[in-house]
């Protein structure tokens, strides 16, 4: 019995990974194929784990994720949710436990420090520029520009927030996790904040989408190749450049002019 | 789907195994000897191309024989021509699943 409770628990934690409009089917199959394994049933359970995953890879259906941080104002809002809710967490935990044998001034250095060191080491691990966004008559205005700079720091408010008001409340539980575990938020923090930049639009902030793979790299010696996107509302395009070269070593944006303003909804 | 899409050594083997009769997962799975984490997602790759076709078994024969009902698989006209155009790449699978249903019959 025991043995049987396991192996649906593990196809119960594989349901999880597949989508939910295949979950109760998917599951009914995984269960009623069970019941045939009369030897190695927990290695034909663990199995479906790479099925659930191929089926959460191949979901031809957008995720709701994707949706939901398409426009700049949900994905800002989904950020203070999160942030939020870690600090709601935060303060939550704190009259249960102990307080930490740290003074709170040694703890803020602390965290500060974790802070600098994550920028530090992001500024040598990852690129830092957001791309080429050329200046000439159809560049947006200045307000325009400023929005997509304000932006970028409103997501990385947010994200200390949340990696600090989260490790704040994992310290309460599991302090010697703590400035581990905030130097990794604070890092993927960064860098899902940059990688998020690069993927709008500078117009209207939206993500980009559409990505068409041209060239090949067999033939970069005499031609570009990499990935072209484009705003849905008709802004701009976006080349990201497949491999860095002399001529083109960052991703670049290429406004349209008023003649493709018929792509705009 | 063109029947010229090349198929990997395990789809073809998955393919002549539900075209030699073994239509559900678990028994593709013992006559290939492959693992479930390969047999199950070949499968969904392989419907999802239109190669093969699932369908639940009815509910009153599961009920009559007190189990569960199962899902099976059936290779559709553009599978068999895949399969056919893939013999020439893989003589020795197409060679061994008609020995083993010579044997079997």
């Amino acid at each position: 019995v025991t043995l049987r409770s396991l192996n649906e628990a593990i196809l119960r934690s594989a349901a999880l990974i597949v989508p939910a409009t295949e979950r109760a089917e998917w599951f009914a199959e995984w269960r009623a194929e069970l019941c045939y394994v009369n030897r190695d049933a927990t290695a034909f359970c663990l199995g479906s784990f790479r099925d659930a995953l191929w089926l959460r890879s191949n979901n031809p259906t957008p995720t709701n994720r994707a949706l939901r941080l398409q426009s700049p104002v949900r994905c800002a809002l989904s950020l203070a949710v999160m942030a939020a809710l870690s600090m709601l967490l935060a303060f939550g935990l704190r009259p249960r436990v102990k307080s930490s044998p740290m003074p709170e001034e040694d703890l803020a250095l602390a965290w500060i420090w974790v802070f600098v060191l994550s920028l530090l080491i992001l500024s040598t691990v990852t690129p830092l520029k957001l791309g080429e966004y050329p200046a000439n008559r159809y560049a947006p205005s200045v307000v325009i520009r400023l929005r997509r700079w304000l932006f970028l720091f409103l997501k990385v408010g947010l994200l200390v927030s949340i990696a600090c008001f989260g490790c704040f409340a994992l310290a309460q539980v599991a302090e010697p996790l703590a400035p581990a575990t905030m130097f990794l938020g604070l890092h993927l923090g960064f860098r899902w904040a940059l990688t998020d930049q690069r993927k709008r639009c500078p117009v209207c902030l939206r993500l980009l989408t559409n990505p068409i793979s041209i060239g090949g790299a067999s033939q970069a010696f005499l031609g570009w190749y990499g990935t072209e996107l484009i705003c849905t509302h008709g802004h701009g395009l976006l080349y990201v450049p497949g491999t860095s070269t002399s001529w083109c070593c960052t991703q670049r944006w290429q406004y349209l002019d008023p003649t493709w303003s018929s792509l705009r909804p | 789907v063109t029947h010229e899409a090349k198929l990997s050594h395990t789809a073809a083997m998955i393919l002549h195994a539900i075209q030699a009769g073994h239509v559900y997962g678990f028994s593709v799975m013992e006559t290939t000897g492959l693992p479930s984490g390969t047999v199950y997602p070949a499968l969904r790759r392989l419907e999802r191309d239109g190669l093969i076709r699932s369908q639940w078994e009815s509910q009153t024969i599961a009920d009559a024989d007190q189990r569960p009902a199962r899902k099976y698989y059936r290779i559709t006209r553009s599978g068999k021509a895949t399969l056919g155009s893939s013999q020439k790449r893989y003589p020795l699978l197409a060679r061994l699943f008609s020995a083993t249903t010579r044997e079997n019959a």
